[in-house]
């Protein structure tokens, strides 16, 4: 067992003062078999026009994945909207022991793939070739997903900025470059062609400034994570927060707000071992 | 019923003045069109309507079990009754919706369930609309405008009184409301297409009408803020938004008609909704088929009413016949609504035929195909007399939490042109009353 602290910090400023604002956030650790919630801490404040802060008052609940959401609403305007989730979990190899639902084997509209998809499929298990770190448990499932991630791997350059967060999985590998959430969305795609149950997971990485997406696939009764971005099986050092079929289904903080305002976010991740 | 007949333009004008409307969109343009009465009503006797009465309770009864299973335990497709795949792959399936019971449990509270008879008197359901169904409102305003302009007509006849509509959706809507606030419909405002029927059921119910901005979730409570911005706690809400505008934190986050973070209010039991999001899986077109199966899983027992004869591609040997005999069969695209995407084989020249049959090979989840009912032509009042038109009925299923009541009434609605089957409002049909004849009533004398 490993513990680990991690803090997420968010701020949003307003060029001008929005109001009648309703947020939902999915930034506290789920809780899962293989990650204990020891302490989580949520702070979510405005700040108003004079400059004095207001500290919001938050309602707990879950979504239909079990994913941890926090709500609210302030109707006052404000020009600055910040959020602090930290805390400490204790974590053991990832994995899941679960059922697959079958809603983890159906396309999305971000996750469909195209022809050359389909054909990557066929030359990487041509191909027969497949390295990653560590020790691999072994299995027809897991092996395929395995090759499948590192293909993916392979195939992508990791460049920020050159898709969206509505860029689809077919548009991405055209592309051939992208960032986390674009490689998770391929792999997904990938795996449920073959007929895998694949979902989209995201969290807090060890090392990591950004929140991190990665791909939970199920074999003989367990999820594991994995990870296309950095090419590995998850064991340690990743804080689950999330998942559901692709990235629509756990954004981390969405809001509905008046006022005409123009965005700047800024936001700070640290996870440490402790 | 002969004065009843002849003040067909004097009911118009009265509908027109209510300002009784049915908005289109076509080619991206808003227009309002009235939405022609005829005086000729549809006649059902005691006899046969307690027969559709019996049916309709028992579909919507498996429907409201279907759903509940479906969003909860599951069994019907662990025990293979439904194919897995067809429920997860429906647009009407929103995988928000799992493991949220609703409010006392009933998942289609208002269900409007199409309905058309054969030449030789057999009924068949034709669709089922658990979403937004909407029509209630026509046949209730067209038959208290009758009953003014020909009150003997209704003296005559022994007519069950439909005027009790609004009754009965308030008492649905009170015994799903969770917390004694407001009863409120909620419309997606005046350019949709069935904007009178929402403000008119608000006031025939004493709900409020709420606009999309009137409702706010504050502390997973929503409420209604009126115009003074004092918050008034909600309910109940009927609301006449589809799913996928209904919380932009959850489906649609581009839409501005929806309620933010009315799904996790609904989720935790702090407000009901009319009806629950997601039903959408239950009268998907591809469902459909399933349904008297579900009658049959869920409550023991055969299904009363029959489904039209129904093929599904998706299984190969109903996918060869379905190519096999395609100009005589009417092919829906499952994912559309409100006669849009239904085509009539016969129709279709070889070249358009031959695609749609390639597609239906490529996607055959996509298609239902039906045989085509020849159903029995309505006399309907013309200029110069009287003519004979496609009808199909929409009953209005009520349910609670232990009862369910079908409406005796229902919207006939009619084709406009001699030779078509489409009825659909938005296809420009017409509409009807329904009247249901009380116990050992006969048939009104010709008119």
């Amino acid at each position: 067992m490993k513990q680990f602290f991690y803090r997420y910090e968010s701020n949003i400023d307003f060029s001008s003062p929005v109001f009648a604002h309703s947020w939902l956030l999915r930034c506290m650790p789920r809780q899962e078999p293989f990650q204990r919630v020891d302490r989580a801490l949520l702070r979510v404040s405005v700040a108003r026009e004079g400059g004095d802060e207001l500290i919001l008052p938050v309602s707990y609940g879950r979504d239909a994945f079990g994913n941890a959401v926090q709500t609210g609403y302030v109707s006052g305007a404000h020009r600055r909207f910040s959020i602090v989730s930290e805390g400490v979990v204790s974590q053991t190899p990832y994995r899941v022991c679960d059922t697959a639902h079958g809603m983890f084997l159906e396309h999305t509209a971000l996750t469909l793939p195209d022809g050359d998809m389909e054909r990557f499929i066929g030359e990487t298990f041509d191909r027969q070739e497949c390295a990653m770190e560590g020790e691999l448990p072994d299995g027809p499932v897991l092996k395929k997903a395995v090759s499948l991630c590192w293909a993916v791997h392979g195939r992508m350059s990791y460049v920020p900025g050159v898709t969206t967060v509505n860029t689809t999985a077919a548009q991405a590998f055209a592309l051939g470059r992208g960032v986390c959430q674009d490689y998770a969305h391929i792999l997904i795609a990938l795996l449920r062609f073959c007929g895998i149950p694949a979902r989209y997971a995201c969290g807090y990485l060890i090392g990591e400034g950004a929140t991190h997406a990665w791909v939970e696939f199920f074999d003989q009764g367990v999820w594991r994570g994995l990870d296309p971005t950095n090419n590995r099986l998850l064991c340690h050092g990743c804080i689950k927060v999330a998942h559901g079929r692709d990235s629509a289904d756990c954004p981390v903080n969405r809001g509905v707000f008046s006022g005409r305002a123009a965005q700047r976010n800024t936001l700070d991740i640290r996870v440490e071992e402790v | 019923m002969y004065s009843l007949v002849e003040s067909r333009e004097a009911v118009n004008n009265w509908l027109e003045r209510y300002g009784v409307r049915f908005g289109i969109y076509k080619n991206g343009q808003f227009k309002e069109q009235l939405f022609p009465f005829d005086p000729i009503p549809r006649v059902i006797d005691h006899e046969e309507w307690t027969y559709l009465e019996k049916g309709l309770a028992q579909r919507v009864k498996a429907l409201n079990l279907f759903l509940a299973d479906v969003y909860g335990e599951k069994n019907i497709l662990k025990n293979n009754i439904v194919p897995k795949s067809f429920v997860y792959a429906s647009k009407g399936y929103l995988p928000q919706c799992e493991g949220i019971r609703p409010p006392r449990g009933v998942f289609a509270h208002i269900a409007g369930i199409d309905l058309v008879q054969a030449r030789d008197g057999k009924w068949f359901v034709l669709e089922d609309n658990l979403r937004i169904p909407s029509g209630a409102s026509y046949p209730l305003i067209a038959r208290t405008i009758s009953r003014k302009v020909s009150p003997e007509t209704f003296s005559a006849n022994h007519i069950e009184d439909n005027r009790n509509y609004p009754q009965l959706l308030k008492r649905i809507m009170d015994d799903m409301n969770v917390n004694g606030g407001l009863n409120v419909v909620f419309t997606p405002g005046r350019y949709n297409s069935a904007f009178f029927e929402h403000s008119y059921l608000a006031e025939r119910t004493g709900a409020v009408l709420a606009f999309p901005g009137d409702l706010v979730v504050e502390d997973n409570k929503v409420y209604y803020q009126g115009i003074f911005h004092e918050k008034t706690l909600v309910g109940a809400i009927y609301r006449r938004v589809s799913d996928e505008y209904l919380d932009p934190m959850f489906f649609d986050p581009e839409s501005l008609l929806g309620v933010p973070n009315l799904m996790q209010a609904y989720a935790a039991g702090n407000v009901a909704v009319l009806n629950s999001p997601g039903n959408g899986v239950a009268d998907d077109k591809g469902l459909y088929y399933f349904v008297p199966r579900m009658v049959e899983y869920y409550l023991g027992e055969k299904a009363i009413l029959q489904n039209a004869p129904t093929y599904l591609p998706y299984y190969e040997e109903d996918r060869e016949y379905v190519l096999a005999n395609a100009e005589k069969l009417v092919i829906k695209d499952v994912s559309e609504a409100g006669g849009y995407g239904v085509v009539f084989g016969r129709d279709l020249e070889r070249e358009r035929l031959e695609k749609l049959k390639e597609l239906i090979r490529s996607e055959p989840r996509r298609w239902i195909a039906q045989e085509v009912i020849n159903f029995k032509d309505l006399e309907t009042m013309e200029d110069h007399g009287v003519v004979y038109r496609k009808a199909d009925l929409r009953a209005f299923v009520l349910s609670c939490s232990d009862d369910t009541i079908v409406w005796k009434s229902g919207l006939t609605r009619f084709a406009r042109q001699a030779d078509s089957f489409v009825v659909n409002s938005s296809q420009g049909g017409g509409f009807k009353d329904t009247w249901v004849l009380r116990e050992h009533q006969s048939l009104p004398k010709s008119l």
